[in-house]
C-alpha cells in the first residue's frame, strides 16, 4: 500500500482527536457524576430517570402530606383524650352527687366544677393548629363552639326611638334567670348608642344582677347581638317579650346557648397516594353534638344537664345526666379509635412509602449514575491509550527519508 | 542513423526530460499539504528509434504527458458522502441545541416545573384557607409557564438561526458555482489544445466537494474537460454559466425562506423539496420538520394542561365564594389563512366544549359554494354548503365563518398551536383559586383541589392516554434518540469519510520518501545525461584531433 503523508499525518490527527474526544467524555461522567448528561447520552433511560424524579418528587410530596395529617390527627387525638378525662371527672361527680348522703351545698360545689369542666370542653372543641379550627368541619376559620351563650338579633331598622309606656319594656332570659326591664325613652340614630342602652339597662335590672346575670350588647353591622357575660352549661340570653322586642330586632334572632356548633359536617381528606385519600379531621357535629352517629348524644347538653340538676338539686336529673354522660364518654372513644385508625393507616403508608422511596433512589441512581470506580479505571485506561498514541506518533512524524540524504 | 550527433540529441532529450521530472517532482513536494491535491508524474517514453544496421536504434527519451494520478470512482464517492457528512453534521449541532433546551438533567426545566406545580396544589389542598399557599402555588404556575416560554422561545430562535444558516448556504452554494463555471471555462481552453489541466481539475474537484456538502449535486462530464453540475430533481446549477440559487420568503411558514433557483428566464423555480441531502436538506428538515415537531408537542402538553386545570379550575369555588373560573387564560385557537386565499373570508375558532377538543390540526377549505372541515391527523371530516355566515362545531371548536371565501381558499386550524409561548394565569387573585367543591364561603374545603393535584396522574386522551410527566418524557427520549442518531451517522459517515479519504491518499497522496527518491533518480539521470554530453563533445574532438594530426 502506497502510504503518503498527508494520510499519515491524517491518520494520527483522528486518532488522537478521537481519543480526547473519549477522555473528554469520561471526564465529563465522572466530573458530574453522571453517565446521562444529555437526553441522548441514553435516549430510553433519560424518560426513565425523570419519570423516577417525578415519582419521587410525589413520594416526597405524599410524605408531607402524611406528616401535615399526622400532625392534625395527633392533635385532633390527644384533645379527644383530654374531653374523655374531663367527661371522666363528669362522670365521677355525678356518681358521687347521686347519693343521697351529699347536701345541697354539696351539689351547688359540684355544679361549679362542672361549670368549669362545660368551660373546658367548649376550649378543646375549639383548639387550633396553624390557624386552623381542628373541630369546625370544612369551616376551619370559623371559631365552632360558641363559649358565651348569645341572642343574634335580626335588622333593627334605626333611628329606633323610645317612647315611656308604649315600647319600652324588655323581657328576657339571662342564664335562666328572668326578667323585664325599661328602656328609658330616647331616638337612637346610632346603633352602637342603641346596643350601649340596652346593655346599661340590663345591667341595671336588680333581679338579674342579683341572680348574677349579666350581658354585653354589641351592634353588629345591622343588629344587635346580646350576648351572655358567663360560661358553662347555662351560658344563654333569650329575648321572651316584651313591646321593645320587634323594633330592637329580637323576636326573630337567632338564639345560640353556650355549645352551639358554628362548623359544618365537611371531611377533610388528604392525599396519601395516587387516588388515595383519607379524612383527617373530624367534624365537631359529630364528635361533640352526636350528629350522624347512631345514638349520638350531645356532649355538651349532656354536661349542663348535670351542671343544671345539681345547681337545682335534683338527683334524679343527676342520674339522668349520668346516663347521657356515659353515653358522650363512648361516643368521643368511638371516634378516637376511627381517628387511630387512619392514624395508623397512615403510619403504615409512610413506612411503605420511604421504602419505596429508598427503592425508586436506587432505581434512578443505576440508570442516571456511574460506577465511579469503573468510570475512573476507564479514565486512567483512556489516559494511557492517549500517551501512547501520542508516543507512536511522535516517533513516526518525526523522521523521514532527508534526514538521512547529505 | 546513429552517430556522435546523434548521442548528442539523446543528451539533450534527456536532460530536457529529467529536468521536467525534477519540475513535476518538486511541483509534488511543494503541494504536499495541499488539499485534494493529486500527485503529477511525467509520463517518459522514449522516442520513435531510427532504423540502422544490424538494427533499430534508439534516438532519446521525452515526456509525453504530465499525468494526474487519479482514480475518479474514489473522487465521486468522497463527493457524494460530503452531501451525507454535511446534512448530519448540521444535524447534530441543532439537536444538540435542541437538546439542551430539553436537559432536565441539571434540576431545571419542563419536567421539574411541573412537579413543583403539583407539589404547590398538595399544599393547598392541605391548607385550603392559607393564602401562604395560594401565593405559593401562583408563583409556581408562573414558574411553569415561563419555563414553557423559555422552551418555546430557544425552539423558535434555533429555527431562526437555522433560517438565518440556509440563507448563508444559499450564498456560498452560489459562490461555489460560479467558481466551478470559471474553472469550467479554464479547463476548456487549456484541454481544448490537448494540454493536461491538472492543478485546475484538482481545484475544481476540490470545489466540488465543497459544494456537495452544502447541497446534493449530480455532475456530468460534458466535452474538452467540462463538468455540467444538477441538483434537486436535474435542475442545472452549472452549466456553461452557473445559475444563482435563491432564498424567498415564504408567507405560509412563518416566512422562512424557500430555496428556488433562477434560471434566469423571468421565473424561479422551487427546489425546496427536491433538495435530497447535503446542508440544506438537514437544515430545511430541521426547520421545518423536527424542531416543528417537538414545538407541537411542547405545545400539546402546554395545551392539554391549560385544558385539563381550567376544565377543574371552574368547577370550583374560591375563597371568595367565586366560581366557573378559569385558572390558566383560556385557550384562544389559531386559524391561519393560506397565503394564496384570493377570497374575502373572515374565519375565527373559539373553544365550543373543551372535553372534546383533540388537538390535532384541521383544514377547512372552500369549494364550489361548499365547505369541507377536516381533521388533518384522522381524516374524519364534514362538507356543508357554504352560507354566509355559518357558524358549526366540529370536536369541541366552535367555527364562524363568514364573508365570501373563493374557490380554493384553505384554512388551517388549531386549538394548540403556540399555547406553550403564551400560557398565562387568568387570575392574580389567590382568593379566587378553587379549592374547594362546596358553594363559596367554606375555607377549610379542599377537595377540588384534591382533583386538581390529581390531574398529575390522569392520562390524557389527547396526549395518547399518558399523563403529563410521561408525555414530556416521551419527547425527551424522541429528542434524545434523534440526537443520537444524529450522532452515531455522522460518527459512521465520518469513517466512511476517512477511509475514503485514505483511499484517495493512497493513490493520490505526495510521499515524501518516494519524491525524495525520485528527486535523487532524476538527478542522477541528469547529472548522467550531461555527462552524456561530454563524452560526445570528447568523441567529436577526437575526430576534430584526427584531422589536424
Amino acid at each position: 500500500m502506497r502510504v503518503s503523508d498527508q494520510m499519515l499525518f491524517q491518520s494520527v490527527m483522528v486518532q488522537l482527536q478521537r481519543q480526547t474526544d473519549s477522555l473528554f467524555n469520561l471526564q465529563e461522567q465522572v466530573s458530574s457524576g453522571k453517565r446521562i448528561n444529555r437526553p441522548s447520552d441514553d435516549p430510553t433511560g433519560e424518560p426513565l430517570v425523570l419519570n423516577y424524579g417525578k415519582t419521587l418528587a410525589t413520594t416526597d410530596q405524599y410524605l408531607r402530606n402524611i406528616d401535615r395529617g399526622d400532625s392534625l390527627m395527633t392533635q385532633s387525638d390527644s384533645t379527644l383524650q383530654d374531653v374523655s378525662d374531663q367527661l371522666q371527672r363528669a362522670h365521677e361527680l355525678a356518681i358521687q352527687m347521686a347519693n343521697a348522703t351529699n347536701s345541697p351545698a354539696d351539689r351547688a360545689n359540684a355544679a361549679k366544677e362542672v361549670k368549669e369542666i362545660f368551660g373546658q370542653l367548649v376550649a378543646m372543641g375549639n383548639r387550633s393548629v396553624e390557624g386552623r379550627y381542628l373541630f369546625a368541619g370544612d369551616q376551619t376559620t370559623t371559631i365552632p363552639f360558641v363559649d358565651h351563650g348569645n341572642y343574634i338579633g335580626t335588622a333593627a331598622a334605626l333611628p329606633v326611638t323610645i317612647t315611656a309606656g308604649v315600647n319600652d319594656q324588655l323581657t328576657l332570659s339571662v342564664n335562666g334567670v328572668s326578667s323585664t326591664v325599661t328602656l328609658p325613652p330616647g331616638n337612637y340614630a346610632s346603633g352602637n348608642a342603641l346596643a350601649s342602652q340596652v346593655q346599661t339597662t340590663i345591667n341595671a335590672d336588680p333581679t338579674l344582677s342579683t341572680a348574677g346575670a349579666s350581658a354585653t350588647v354589641t351592634f353588629d353591622t345591622d343588629h344587635l347581638v346580646v350576648t351572655s357575660n358567663a360560661t358553662g352549661g347555662t351560658s344563654a340570653v333569650i329575648p321572651t317579650g316584651g313591646t321593645a322586642q320587634n323594633i330592637l330586632g329580637l323576636a326573630t334572632g337567632t338564639n345560640r346557648p353556650s355549645g352551639t356548633y358554628l362548623g359544618d359536617s365537611g371531611e377533610i381528606s388528604q392525599l396519601i397516594g395516587p387516588n388515595t385519600p383519607v379524612i383527617v379531621n373530624l367534624p365537631g357535629d359529630r364528635v361533640f353534638k352526636g350528629v350522624g352517629v347512631a345514638g349520638g348524644v350531645d356532649v355538651f347538653s349532656a354536661v349542663a344537664g348535670l351542671q343544671g340538676a345539681l345547681e337545682t338539686n335534683n338527683v334524679a336529673g343527676i342520674q339522668a345526666a349520668l346516663t347521657n354522660i356515659s353515653a358522650a364518654q363512648e361516643q368521643v372513644t368511638n371516634e378516637r379509635v376511627t381517628l387511630g385508625a387512619r392514624l395508623n393507616r397512615m403510619d403504615a403508608t409512610k413506612t411503605v412509602l420511604s421504602d419505596f422511596k429508598l427503592s425508586i433512589t436506587q432505581f434512578k441512581s443505576n440508570i442516571e449514575n456511574i460506577d465511579l470506580t469503573q468510570a475512573i479505571s476507564d479514565l486512567s485506561l483512556q489516559q494511557t491509550a492517549l500517551q501512547a498514541t501520542r508516543a507512536v506518533a511522535a516517533r513516526l512524524i518525526q523522521t523521514s527519508l532527508l534526514d538521512f540524504l547529505h | 542513423m546513429s552517430n556522435i550527433l546523434g548521442i548528442f540529441n539523446i543528451g539533450k532529450l534527456a536532460l530536457f526530460a529529467n529536468q521536467r521530472a525534477l519540475a513535476v517532482t518538486s511541483q509534488n513536494i511543494a503541494n504536499l499539504n495541499t488539499p485534494g491535491y493529486s500527485r503529477q508524474e511525467a509520463v517518459l517514453q522514449s522516442t520513435s528509434p531510427a532504423n540502422d544496421l544490424p538494427g533499430q536504434i534508439g534516438t532519446g527519451v521525452q515526456v509525453t504527458e504530465i499525468r494526474r494520478v487519479f482514480d475518479q470512482f474514489i473522487q465521486t464517492q468522497l463527493t457524494s458522502e460530503q452531501s451525507t457528512l454535511g446534512r448530519l453534521d448540521v444535524e447534530k449541532g441543532a439537536l444538540a441545541q435542541v437538546e439542551a433546551v430539553f436537559n432536565d438533567a441539571q434540576g431545571t426545566g419542563v419536567s421539574q416545573s411541573l412537579s413543583q406545580f403539583f407539589s404547590a396544589l398538595h399544599d393547598l389542598a392541605n391548607n385550603p384557607q392559607g393564602i401562604a399557599e395560594r401565593t405559593a402555588l401562583l408563583e409556581q404556575t408562573r414558574s411553569l409557564i415561563s419555563q414553557f416560554s423559555t422552551a418555546n422561545n430557544q425552539l423558535q430562535q434555533i429555527r431562526k438561526d437555522l433560517n438565518g444558516e440556509i440563507q448563508g448556504v444559499i450564498g456560498e452554494v452560489n459562490s461555489l458555482a460560479t467558481q466551478i463555471a470559471n474553472l469550467n471555462g479554464q479547463i476548456r481552453q487549456a484541454e481544448v489544445s490537448g494540454q493536461n489541466a491538472n492543478d485546475l481539475r484538482d481545484q475544481r474537484d476540490g470545489l466540488l466537494k465543497d459544494l456537495s456538502e452544502k447541497i446534493d449535486i449530480h455532475t456530468i462530464d460534458g466535452e474538452f474537460g467540462q463538468v455540467n453540475v444538477t441538483v434537486g430533481q436535474g435542475t442545472p446549477l452549472v452549466e456553461s454559466k452557473a445559475y444563482t440559487l435563491q432564498g424567498v420568503a415564504n408567507a405560509d411558514n412563518s416566512g422562512f425562506v424557500k430555496v428556488a433557483l433562477d434560471l434566469g428566464t423571468g421565473s424561479t423555480t422551487d427546489i425546496t423539496s427536491s433538495i435530497g441531502n447535503g446542508q440544506l436538506k438537514g437544515l430545511i428538515d430541521l426547520r421545518d420538520n423536527l424542531i416543528p415537531g417537538y414545538s407541537d408537542r411542547l405545545d400539546r402538553l402546554a395545551a392539554t394542561i391549560v385544558n385539563e386545570v381550567n376544565q377543574q379550575h371552574q368547577a370550583g369555588y374560591g375563597l371568595d365564594g367565586s366560581t366557573g373560573n378559569n385558572f390558566f387564560s383560556p385557550l384562544a385557537p389559531t386559524v391561519t389563512g393560506l397565503s394564496r386565499n384570493t377570497g374575502s373570508g373572515a374565519i375565527g375558532a373559539t373553544v365550543n366544549n373543551p372535553t372534546l377538543l383533540t388537538f390535532d390540526p384541521y383544514r377547512l377549505s372552500f369549494a364550489g359554494g361548499n365547505y369541507t372541515i377536516q381533521n388533518l391527523t384522522t381524516g374524519a371530516s364534514s362538507t356543508a354548503a357554504y352560507v354566509n355566515p355559518t357558524t358549526i362545531t366540529f370536536e369541541g371548536l366552535q367555527i364562524n365563518m363568514a364573508g365570501a371565501p373563493a374557490n380554493g381558499d384553505t384554512f388551517e386550524i388549531s386549538a394548540h398551536q403556540g399555547v406553550a409561548g403564551s400560557m398565562a394565569l387568568a387570575t392574580t387573585d389567590p382568593r379566587k383559586i378553587a379549592a374547594a367543591s362546596s358553594a363559596g364561603g367554606v375555607p377549610g374545603d379542599n377537595s377540588n383541589a384534591l382533583l386538581l393535584a390529581q390531574l398529575q396522574e390522569k392520562g390524557v386522551t389527547a396526549l395518547g392516554g399518558s399523563t403529563f410527566n410521561d408525555f414530556y418524557g416521551q419527547t425527551v427520549g424522541q429528542i434524545g434518540s434523534d440526537s443520537q442518531a444524529a450522532q452515531h451517522s455522522l460518527t459512521a459517515e465520518k469513517v466512511i469519510n476517512e477511509n475514503l479519504t485514505q483511499q484517495r491518499g493512497e493513490v493520490s497522496g505526495v510521499s515524501l520518501d518516494e519524491e525524495t527518491t525520485n528527486l535523487i533518480k532524476f538527478q542522477r539521470a541528469f547529472e548522467a545525461s550531461a555527462r552524456l554530453i561530454t563524452v560526445a563533445d570528447q568523441l567529436l574532438q577526437t575526430i576534430l584531433d584526427m584531422k589536424t594530426t
